[in-house]
């Protein structure tokens, strides 16, 4: 007789396994990251004018911003298309109608898109790491992926409230759509000096930017900024707070056929 | 009703806004009973069994399954569910059949092995295939074999043919039929009364939120007490027909004519008298099928 496996490590073993199959969600977390890093790498390693950014190279500066778009494409899965097609299809009722508790079913969804984040960034790490070759001790590099892993949780909490909010139509288009102002507006694809200062101010409240933020401080050694914590915490309760009040809400108007 | 019921429904209500989709409804199953919930659509059916399963909170009434409130026993295993899915499968993209048995077992306390669930339910030939490449028919068996995971005392089917094709249908009862054998008590709803007539001991039918009659199919088609005098003849009206004594309803294909009596012998003593000539004569009491239309018919609310 085995002993039981806790109910949540069941489901996060399931859970991985699933989101590692799926090949959108590959493509979208780490194929997409890596060809654009590695294009725009070359561009700008041809241009001979050394530019500092953020008192760093373009190639560290583009790699830690490409680790974040990996670390958020891959936490905001979590939830978004997959959870809203799980949920359309009757698999999270037929779960209900199982011992997991829906905090478990909420903590192994979370888990699931961390976890991904985890592996995008690290593998993220290992490509541009070897294009660029950095100049950073192991220090600079674990602090870099820890902030990445740990930021993206926000975007685990954003991902399960558009899940749970979106119809299968528009969950996907709405998850993309969200993650993409938000990655943009957030200086990710294009750098934050770029843009008007108006614009910057606007930058400097989004997730993205603070994610972004904490990663280059870890990789140009600056201490890490109190105020990239607080807004992501504030950001990840409030898209908690908010898919909590979703779930709360969705069970009470439960249509029965 | 024996003291050990699986199940004890007490005054059971739900309201939706005005309406009253379950409006106090009483219902016991007996451990290893076998019971079919009859009725028409919105007679509560649905309703009560997301109650039974706790997904559903009543605004009235109780419920318990094997002692315990619907959510202890969802967590101790003893009720398993096949819910309507409606257009979805229910189940999660991009698993594997096996994988997928193995993963709702391991969240129980006392599972049932995965390959005694598989051979229940027939799928012991599909455990590798992905669930998003399955027939209606094999993807309503891995539904099944979710259900009965738990090795629950109590399982309970929500219109579990719905959509399938005869065959399917046919070999879906006999494995509830067989897994059932082994002790566990059944609760499904469904549509097809001959599904009810072949597989339930007992027949509960819900009308317009309560319960309108339970008993076992014989005692449901006594209950009604409308009798058919069927007979062979040329030449008759239909309104001659209409006016003989205790007649309810004509229905005449060619030569071939059938009556709903209230009183067969009154009806058959009026065809008598009226001097049609007739042949093959026959009064039979009327089917499960007609029971069940009067008594979930308008005036029966």
């Amino acid at each position: 007789m085995k002993t039981r496996r806790p109910p949540l490590a069941s489901f996060l073993g399931f859970e991985l396994r699933r989101v590692l199959r799926s090949p959108g969600v590959i493509a979208w977390t780490l194929a997409f990251p890596v060809v654009f890093y590695l294009v725009n790498f070359a561009n700008k390693t041809n241009n001979p004018s050394a530019e500092r950014w953020a008192g760093t190279t373009w190639a560290v500066y583009f790699m830690v911003s490409m680790c974040a778009w990996a670390a958020i494409a891959a936490a905001s899965n979590a939830g978004g298309a997959r959870l809203a097609a799980e949920r359309a299809s009757g698999w999270t009722r037929n779960l209900r109608l199982t011992p997991l508790p829906s905090w478990a079913y909420a903590a192994g969804k979370v888990l699931t898109g961390t976890a991904l984040a985890l592996m995008a960034v690290l593998a993220l790490s290992l490509i541009a790491g070897s294009a660029a070759r950095p100049q950073l001790p192991a220090s600079a590099w674990t602090a870099m992926i820890l902030a990445c892993w740990l930021g993206s949780l926000p975007f685990a909490a954003l991902g399960i409230l558009v899940g749970l909010a979106a119809g299968t139509s528009v969950a996907q288009p709405a998850m993309v759509g969200t993650t993409l102002v938000l990655d943009v507006l957030g200086g990710l694809l294009v750098p934050l000096p770029v843009f008007p200062n108006w614009l910057q101010d606007i930058a400097k409240v989004l997730p993205t930017y603070r994610l972004a933020d904490l990663g280059r401080a870890a990789v140009t050694r600056h201490p890490l900024n109190p105020a990239d914590m607080a807004f992501l915490v504030a950001w990840t309760l409030l898209f908690g707070t908010a898919a909590a009040w979703r779930y709360r809400a969705g069970q009470q108007h439960q249509a029965v056929l | 009703m024996p003291a050990t019921a699986i199940l004890d429904v007490r005054g059971l209500r739900r309201k939706f806004g005005a309406t009253e989709a379950v409006a106090g409804v009483d219902l016991r199953v007996a451990a290893g009973e076998t019971v079919a919930l009859l009725g028409p659509n919105g007679a509560g059916k649905s309703t009560t069994i997301a109650m039974i399963l706790g997904l559903l909170s009543p605004t009235g009434g109780q419920v318990t399954v094997g002692g315990r409130t619907p959510h202890q026993a969802v967590a101790a295993g003893l009720v398993g569910a096949l819910l309507q899915s409606g257009a979805g499968s229910g189940l999660p993209p991009g698993t594997r059949v096996g994988e997928l048995i193995g993963f709702v077992a391991s969240l129980y306390p006392a599972p049932l092995a995965s390959p005694a669930v598989l051979r229940h339910a027939g799928l012991a030939s599909l455990a590798g295939r992905r669930v998003d490449r399955l027939s209606g028919g094999e993807l309503q068996r891995i539904r099944f074999a979710l259900a009965i995971c738990a090795d629950p005392r109590l399982l309970i089917l929500d219109e579990p043919t719905a959509g399938l094709d005869v065959p399917a249908r046919r070999s879906f009862w006999e494995t509830v039929r067989a897994f059932a054998a082994g002790g566990c008590a059944v609760l499904f709803a469904t549509h097809y009364l001959a599904e009810a007539a072949e597989t339930a001991g007992r027949v509960v039918v819900l009308h317009k939120g309560h319960v309108a009659a339970d008993g076992t199919v014989d005692e449901i088609r006594r209950t009604v007490a409308v009798r058919r005098v069927r007979f062979r003849a040329t030449g008759t009206d239909a309104g001659a027909l209409r006016a003989l004594p205790a007649v309810q309803q004509v229905r005449q294909d060619a030569d071939e004519i059938s009556l709903d009596s209230t009183d067969a012998d009154a009806t058959v003593r009026g065809l008598v008298r009226s001097g049609t000539v007739f042949t093959d004569l026959e009064v039979t009491s009327a089917g499960l099928e007609d029971a069940f239309l009067a008594l979930t018919s308008e005036e029966h609310a």
